[in-house]
């Protein structure tokens, strides 16, 4: 962990969704730090809040889900406790998202252009003539070709990793404190996700500004985080740093990732047998009692059928929620 | 030499693509754009590339979902090309294929003992205790319980339903599973469990497959033979072990390149590992001469012009072919 006040500071953090048949707590009073200008990798399954955790920092959680309990700071500031009005200002200025899938977030009747220009307008101040330039000069710096032709393009006149190249650049056109990337390259293809990670490694070194990388995939955290928090059935189960959570995992169910995640064996070792874990994610609605890994853990015992494991520190930067974990 | 058991030759699929304009000429996807690839008994061939490559149309012409606008499919020695529905058939029941998204594949509104038997209706095998046995039988080789047979699609997991879709595919005991992708709409921690079902039909029961796959990683842990796609073409087949070890296409290379890589830390460290530039070009319109050129870091004048052919390269394992006019220069370079 740096020195000095996180960027971001998140504490009890709870996200409830009404269902039917009860109430699914998406996030359950989970507490973490963003550094600034660091990189924090967030990986779990389908289900496992990560995405939900993500759209609460920009109290976008759609409804009827809601913020029910907790307190998120940035720098100085509440986020919860804000007006709507000051938390459009945060939004696109401080904090920007990119999602999984460009076509759904860049709007169709806007050329590419006029989308970053607006974000120029309204968090920069620039004029009208001012923004359309600068715009171009975005699409240029995210390795666009033809940028000034393509500021006139329409989203669905781009290909997939161009599409993403031109949401990045709009994210980025505010100059943002924190970026958060929603699996931001699972829809596209190796050599195209490729190029996007190699572009947002990039542009966080020239640019300074922290990002919250969210993905299921291990690898490719792996490859951008400084640090990883692994999330399960709405818990952060084990956050480290990302070299020691990949050398050294010490929460099962951070073990059984990594066991499951295929290797090219001629590059990379095969790095013991590729494993899967027993079972599936638990339905919400019906949590197993304890630890909510209890019931696909090779490690459990009625201990830990009978009480959830806190997240606590075990030094090295390093924290776990297990009763087994050994430090 | 007895036959292989599927043998597709020089096949040919285009689509139409619609019209540019009113006046314009109706445009033509080359999906696929001449391809052969044999699958041998018992053998594990997987087909590899990024989207719009023509892999999933190439699965459809091996099941005979498609007709090919040329070239012929051959299943065990006899030619299927262009056969009606009920001389196909007997060959129907030989060949089965599982697709990607296990959602989508299984009727809503049958309970699984049911949907597991039609392929038996379907192929008129068995009575119907025989049908009973054989359903909980391909239950049971996929590790489904017998309990849940009564049960409805909705009722399972993506995980679940993945091994229903597989255990239909068995029931009618094929020679070769066509498997599309069937791992990319699962979760990282059921993948494995699936994969893993795959190498034990190959193990327990002999059972050819075809396996489509964007994802070397999985495909380094069950393929015998690999074949790579780009743009329609076949650009490089090989043993396993020989495509890892000596890629002679450098499309190969750069897609080995990319596969993100667990535990060697941040991609800074490691300096830039997208060596291709650019998008994959519009099949509508691909490029003259070799169809990689405009991506391609080695490309040449000549590349440009003229379209490589599927040769072989030059003092490695047997079957290693590459269409790329310096395969022998690209595989002397090792493993990327």
């Amino acid at each position: 962990m740096t020195a000095g006040a996180p960027l971001v500071a998140v504490r009890d953090l709870s996200v409830v969704f009404p269902v039917e048949g009860g109430v699914v707590r998406a996030v359950d009073f989970i507490g973490y730090d963003i550094a600034a200008k660091r990189t924090l990798g967030v990986v779990g399954e389908s289900g496992s809040g990560k995405s939900v955790a993500a759209l609460a920092l920009l109290r976008l959680v759609a409804p009827p889900g809601r913020i029910a309990a907790g307190s998120i700071r940035l720098g100085d500031l509440d986020l919860l406790a804000l007006d709507e009005e000051a938390m459009r200002r945060v939004r696109g200025a401080r904090i920007a998202m990119i999602f999984q899938e460009p076509m759904t977030a860049l709007n169709p009747v806007f050329t590419v252009g006029e989308q970053i220009a607006e974000v120029l307008r309204l968090h920069r101040g620039l004029g009208e003539r001012a923004a359309l330039d600068e715009a171009v000069g975005m699409l240029e710096r995210v390795g666009i070709p033809a940028p000034a032709a393509r500021a006139r393009d329409y989203p669905h006149q781009l290909s997939g990793g161009m599409r993403q190249r031109a949401m990045i650049a709009i994210a980025l056109a505010g100059r943002p404190e924190l970026l958060i990337a929603d699996e931001p390259t699972t829809a596209l293809d190796v050599t195209i996700q490729a190029q996007i990670l190699d572009l947002m490694l990039e542009l966080q070194d020239a640019l300074g500004m922290a990002v919250l990388f969210i993905s299921h995939n291990l690898a490719v955290v792996s490859e951008v985080a400084d640090d990883i928090m692994v999330m399960y059935a709405g818990r952060i189960v084990e956050r480290a740093p990302a070299d020691a959570l990949i050398a050294r995992p010490l929460h099962p169910y951070t073990q059984g990732l990594i066991a499951a995640v295929p290797r090219l064996a001629a590059r990379d070792g095969d790095g013991g047998a590729l494993r899967a874990i027993p079972g599936n994610v638990p339905n919400p609605l019906a949590l197993p009692p304890g630890c909510r890994f209890s019931d696909r853990c090779p490690l459990a015992d009625d201990g830990c059928r009978a009480a959830e494991p806190t997240l606590v520190d075990v030094g090295g930067g390093r924290q776990v929620a297990c009763f087994k974990a050994r430090p | 030499m007895t036959a292989p058991l599927l043998a597709l030759r020089d096949v040919v699929k285009h689509f139409p693509a619609g019209r540019a304009g009113w006046f314009a000429r109706p445009a033509t996807v080359h999906a696929v754009n001449g391809v052969s690839l044999e699958v041998g008994r018992g053998e594990t061939v997987a087909v590899v590339g990024e989207s719009g490559c023509g892999k999933t149309t190439l699965a459809r012409l091996a099941v005979s979902l498609y007709a090919p606008d040329a070239g012929r499919v051959s299943i065990d020695g006899t030619d299927v090309t262009g056969l009606g529905a009920h001389a196909l058939k007997p060959y129907r029941r030989r060949v089965q294929m599982i697709f990607q998204d296990p959602y989508g594949s299984l009727n809503p509104r049958l309970p699984v003992s049911a949907i597991l038997a039609e392929p038996l209706v379907i192929h008129g095998l068995g009575a119907r205790a025989e049908r009973r046995r054989r359903v909980e039988e391909a239950a049971q080789a996929v590790a489904l319980q017998a309990g849940q047979l009564d049960r409805y699609p909705h009722e399972f997991s993506g995980g679940q339903r993945q091994r229903i879709a597989i255990a239909r595919a068995l029931i009618a005991r094929p020679e070769l599973l066509v498997a599309d992708e069937p791992l990319s709409a699962l979760d990282v921690s059921i993948q494995v469990a699936i994969l893993d079902l795959f190498r034990a039909l190959k193990r327990d029961f002999g059972i050819a497959l075809l396996f489509i796959s964007h994802d070397l990683a999985v495909v380094d842990l069950i393929a015998d033979r690999i074949a790579v796609m780009y743009l329609g073409h076949i650009v490089e087949t090989a043993a396993r072990a020989d495509l890892f070890r000596a890629p002679a296409h450098p499309y190969t290379r750069a897609l080995i390149a990319a596969v993100p890589a667990m535990g060697h830390g941040k991609r800074a460290r490691g300096g830039p590992k997208s060596a291709l530039k650019g998008d994959v070009p519009d099949p509508i319109k691909p490029p003259p001469g070799c169809p990689f050129h405009p991506r391609c870091p080695r490309a040449e004048d000549l590349c440009r012009r003229v379209a490589p052919m599927l040769d072989p390269v030059a003092g490695a394992g047997a079957g290693h072919r590459a269409a790329c006019h310096f395969r022998d220069e690209v595989a002397a370079m090792g493993a990327p």
